[in-house]
């Protein structure tokens, strides 16, 4: 017989771990990068808003001599007009954010839906929606917001909605793959037994349920926003001057390294700042959303 | 008694792992070992730890950490061998049949080699021409049809039954000392797992070898053993002869999880289920794992403050349960009063 | 369209004895359902899949009629195909005696029918609370407020064993037999009158899976619902189903009450089937028929009986004439032209 009875199973009572298990919130506020991001694009945010609070002088005003060095009134001395830099920088923050958050929220808003319609019917449908996102995806986002703007002029409005629309095919091909890989699932199947009208099934099932990735690309579509913004401004077809744009005041410096070093510093720190929170935020979310993806529900029942 | 040394020995094996959520104790305590020519099951439900016993025993495991425990084979410590001299013996001396026998395969490299590849990697000296001459007669004994042409197909072309005995084929190649057999017959259906239990019978008696059976199914573990070892939450709770358990089981758990099996052989009236689920590893009760299950314990201070330690019941078994002289009669009262309510 | 009948609780004249035999709930005639084969970047049609080839049966009121078979026989698609998540190629489906067809209302068709699905973990909304997966049935209809369809919540938690404070979780928090609880308690969200459960024990633990059996028992002692209950465990099948269909590759082969069927099965294959299913009891050695070879492809179907290939009592006439699903012997119906040769296994 060759059972051996173990006989040191009895061991000291070992403290049993707590079943815990993270929510994708907890999840996300536990990962440092995703913290931090947010916490610095909160700053961000209260900074745009309160931009006339924060800049001691007008951004498009005079307010002293050309190209001054750093000092006590102007703590990053002024431009070649003789504008705060610190305070063109400032509400330079509002203008960065919102072609971002436009831009984002275009192409989300159209994206979105486009993409699970196409991607939960199929069919012919499906089929002329991806051609031509496959057509616009080819087209690298600047050429195809260089192109926009080129032909309805510049502008922040237009330069968001030229940013937005580069940035569609991106949520429909996302939206596309995700409700294609959930359609069979057997809860969709589930709605269907259940005799779910295909529009119901379509936003109130499948929606839901894909909206962690789409997090995801809307934070690096912000981010994307920004630097092509930036680069159109910087080859003079963005937001037009007077505007203090990050990047159009980043290509004016270049004339004045010499003079004015802080002239090309502040902004390029700023828009290294936003898009490395955006990025960090970015990566919190896909970690925290990786593996579990279900949020806790407000408990709230109608 | 014959003093035979078993071919596999692994006592007092513990395995954690390390998760985000705190550490897991996967397998706890665990003992068993098994002779030449002899077949132990080890059964149990999803997550109880009989796989993960058997990997980590083996080298296998990828991300858990053995925490204690010697395992040995054949006399040699398993556990402190060099990893090459291991790998030499897996495959060879020691070879394991896995539940998907697709992902067991090699998808890209036909069947045939495959076979003559698991002869050539332990003999070297062995001439192309036998190795496919021989891998053939494996193909033909372990019931693959026209195998000289089935030689030279690829897995694909082969159904998952197939593939199984393709994959119990390669497992006899080297006549291992040891097969271990993790729910083998899981993945295909009732005809192709009666052809494959015949099968792996047969190999065993054309090897001698010693089989570890890995399953959750109480009607292969009657079909195949003849020593039966029943885990629960990371633990061994029972051990003995086949018979012998499903007979008069001396543990709550075994005589729970038999009076829960609907039965093909007759009708049984009411199913007497566990009430509960097996518990969440990271949060096992403190004293018998099973005492939150359990309807003998009846919540008594020793079932829920110490774990029971695995003790003979009688000549042939042992069992983890603080009352154990109680198990026959209440499993006895617990039948009648079902009995009676239908 | 509507498949309902008028009173949902007169169905068979006020029977307050419940088990009424005779009414059939759901007819199934001639169910043919053929998948495409495509191949080529063109997605050329290359042939058919036969997954359900002719299916006949009925299901009765109070009852449940088991439909069994290995992979590949069709069972699954055929009860997709009665629940419509499937077109049907052919072949008219009843439901209360009313055709269901293409133009009847998904909705309309919900409401006397249900579907408990295989997979526990992927059949619940993971965004809704348990309460909301329940009541979505009835969200769909439109029926009740938000107040009315908690209230129903709380009384279909009670019905399937599952705590109140457990209403407001969502479904990664339960267990694989609590959540199919919450599966079963959705299908009866609306008291229908047939509920289709496809493999709903399969993913399950034994100790769990005896749990939800006998509740799928006490709900129909309860309710007089009827069952489609799909499944490959002969045991289990069984222990649960009063009358019995088994499938090989898209057909019915026998079909007939339980005790006939397992105490004396008249189909070489049910034969084999029982045959191979190992019982948990050491020493039973039985006579095994061990069948030979594998299921042939669905696309090319063996003409004659589909059995043929495998059947150790194959004869000339089997490759000729296919044979009709009919009463031989016994009071089952068989679909062999060699079924009176009582061979049983004992």
């Amino acid at each position: 017989m060759t059972a051996s009875p173990a006989t040191s199973a009895a061991v000291a009572p070992r403290v049993a771990t707590r079943r815990v298990r993270y929510s994708a919130r907890q999840k996300f506020l536990r990962s440092t990068s995703g913290l931090i991001g947010t916490l610095v694009f909160l700053v961000l945010v209260v900074i745009a808003i309160a931009a006339p609070l924060i800049a001691p002088d007008s951004p498009l005003k005079r307010a002293g001599d050309a190209l001054q060095q750093p000092n006590a009134h102007h703590w990053f001395g002024t431009d070649e007009l003789g504008r705060d830099l610190f305070s063109r920088v400032i509400y330079g923050t509002r203008l960065s954010l919102e072609t971002a958050v436009g831009a984002a929220a275009l192409s989300c808003v159209v994206g979105l839906p486009v993409g699970i319609v196409t991607g939960y019917l199929g069919g012919w449908v499906d089929a002329v929606i991806m051609r031509v996102t496959d057509f616009v995806l080819a087209v690298p986002e600047i050429l195809f917001a260089l192109v926009v703007v080129a032909t309805l002029g510049s502008g922040v409005f237009k330069l968001t909605l030229a940013i937005g629309i580069g940035a569609t095919p991106a949520f429909i091909r996302l939206a596309r793959a995700s409700t294609l890989s959930l359609r069979d699932t057997e809860y969709v199947l589930a709605a269907r037994s259940m005799g779910a009208a295909k529009r119901d099934i379509m936003f109130r099932t499948v929606m839901p349920n894909i909206l962690p990735p789409i997090f995801v690309q809307i934070v690096v579509t912000a981010s994307v926003a920004i630097l092509v913004a930036a680069a159109l401004s910087f080859v003079g077809l963005g937001t037009p001057p007077p505007a203090p744009s990050w990047g159009g005041m980043l290509q004016t410096s270049r004339s004045y390294l010499y003079q004015q070093v802080w002239y090309a510093i502040l902004p390029g720190v700023a828009l290294a700042i936003t898009v490395g929170a955006l990025d960090a935020i970015g990566r919190g979310l896909q970690q925290a959303l990786g593996t579990e993806t279900a949020t806790k529900a407000s408990g709230a029942m109608g | 008694m014959v003093a035979v040394a078993p071919v596999l020995d692994i006592s007092d094996l513990t395995v954690e792992f390390d998760t985000p959520e705190g550490t897991v104790r996967a397998v706890d305590h665990v003992s068993y070992s098994v002779d030449a020519g002899e077949t132990l099951a080890v059964v149990g439900e999803t997550g109880c730890g009989k796989s993960v016993t058997v990997l980590a025993a083996l080298g296998l495991l990828g991300a858990g950490r053995i925490v204690s425990g010697a395992v040995t084979f054949g006399g040699a410590d398993l556990l402190d061998m060099p990893a090459k001299k291991r790998r030499r013996l897996l495959g060879h001396d020691l070879t394991m049949v896995f539940q998907n026998p697709m992902t067991a395969l090699n998808p890209v490299m036909t069947v045939g080699r495959q076979v003559a590849e698991t002869l050539l990697v332990h003999e070297p000296k062995m001439s192309r021409g036998t190795a496919r001459d021989r891998a053939i007669e494996l193909l033909a004994m372990v019931g693959v049809p026209q195998p000289d042409v089935r030689y030279n197909q690829y897995p694909h072309e082969f159904s998952g039954g197939m593939c199984q005995r393709v994959v119990i084929a390669m497992a006899i190649a080297n006549k291992p000392r040891l097969i271990v057999a993790d729910e083998p017959t899981t993945a295909v259906d009732v005809t192709i797992q009666a052809q494959l239990l015949d099968l792996l019978r047969v190999a065993r008696e054309e090897t001698g070898a010693a089989v570890v059976m890995i399953t959750h199914d109480l009607g292969v573990v009657a079909e195949v053993a003849e020593r039966v070892a029943v885990m629960y939450a990371g633990r061994v709770v029972e051990m003995a002869p086949v018979e012998q358990i499903f007979r008069s089981p001396r543990h709550p758990y075994t005589v729970g999880l038999l009076s829960c099996l609907p039965r093909l052989d007759r009708d049984v009236s009411e199913l007497i289920p566990i009430p509960g689920a097996p518990p969440d590893l990271r949060d096992v009760a403190r004293g018998c794992p099973f005492e939150p299950r359990c309807e003998m314990s009846a919540a008594r201070s020793a079932c829920q403050n110490t774990r029971p330690p695995l003790m003979p019941a009688d000549p042939n078994s042992v069992s983890a349960c603080h009352f154990v002289d109680e198990v026959e009669s209440w499993a006895r009262a617990r039948r009648g009063n079902v009995e009676e309510a239908a | 369209m509507s498949v309902r009948t008028e009173g949902k609780d007169a169905g068979s004249g006020g029977d307050t004895l419940g088990r009424d035999a005779k009414t059939p709930v759901l007819q199934v005639e001639h169910l043919v359902k053929h998948f495409p084969v495509r191949k080529g970047v063109f997605g050329r049609r290359v042939g058919e899949v036969h997954a359900v080839s002719d299916v006949s049966f009925e299901v009765f009121k109070g009852q449940t009629l088991g439909l069994v078979g290995e992979s590949g026989c069709g069972k699954s698609t055929t009860g997709r195909t009665v629940m419509r998540l499937l077109e049907p190629t052919s072949g008219v489906v009843r439901l209360q005696g009313q055709e269901i067809t293409a133009a009847t209302n998904p909705r309309d068709l919900a409401r006397d029918m249900a579907f408990v699905f295989q997979d526990p973990f992927a059949s619940l909304n993971p965004r809704l609370t348990a309460a909301k997966n329940v009541t979505e049935p009835l969200r769909i209809q439109g029926a009740g407020d938000a107040a009315q369809r908690r209230a129903r919540a709380l009384e279909l938690f009670a019905h399937v064993g599952l705590r109140e404070d457990q209403l407001d979780r969502l479904p990664s928090e339960f267990s694989g037999g609590q959540r199919q609880r919450i599966g079963i308690a959705r299908a009866l969200a609306l008291s229908p009158k047939v509920v289709i459960l496809d493999e709903p024990v399969s993913a399950l633990d034994v100790s769990v899976q005896a749990q939800v059996l006998n509740l799928l028992k006490r709900l129909q002692a309860e309710t007089d619902v009827a069952f489609l209950f799909i499944s490959h465990d002969l045991s289990v099948v069984r222990h649960l189903c009063d009358r019995v269909a088994v499938m090989y590759l898209g057909k019915i082969v026998e079909i007939g009450d339980r005790a006939q069927v397992y105490d004396r099965p008249l189909h070489p294959y049910t034969q084999a089937l029982l045959s191979a299913v190992p019982v948990p009891v050491p020493g039973a050695r039985r006579n095994r028929i061990v069948l030979q070879g594998d299921l042939p492809s669905p696309v090319n179907p063996p003409k004659g009986c589909r059995f043929r290939t495998r059947c150790p009592k194959a004869q000339a006439i089997c490759a000729e004439k296919e044979p009709e699903l009919a009463s031989r012997t016994g009071a089952q119906l068989v679909a062999c032209h060699f079924a009176d040769d009582d061979r049983s296994m004992v």
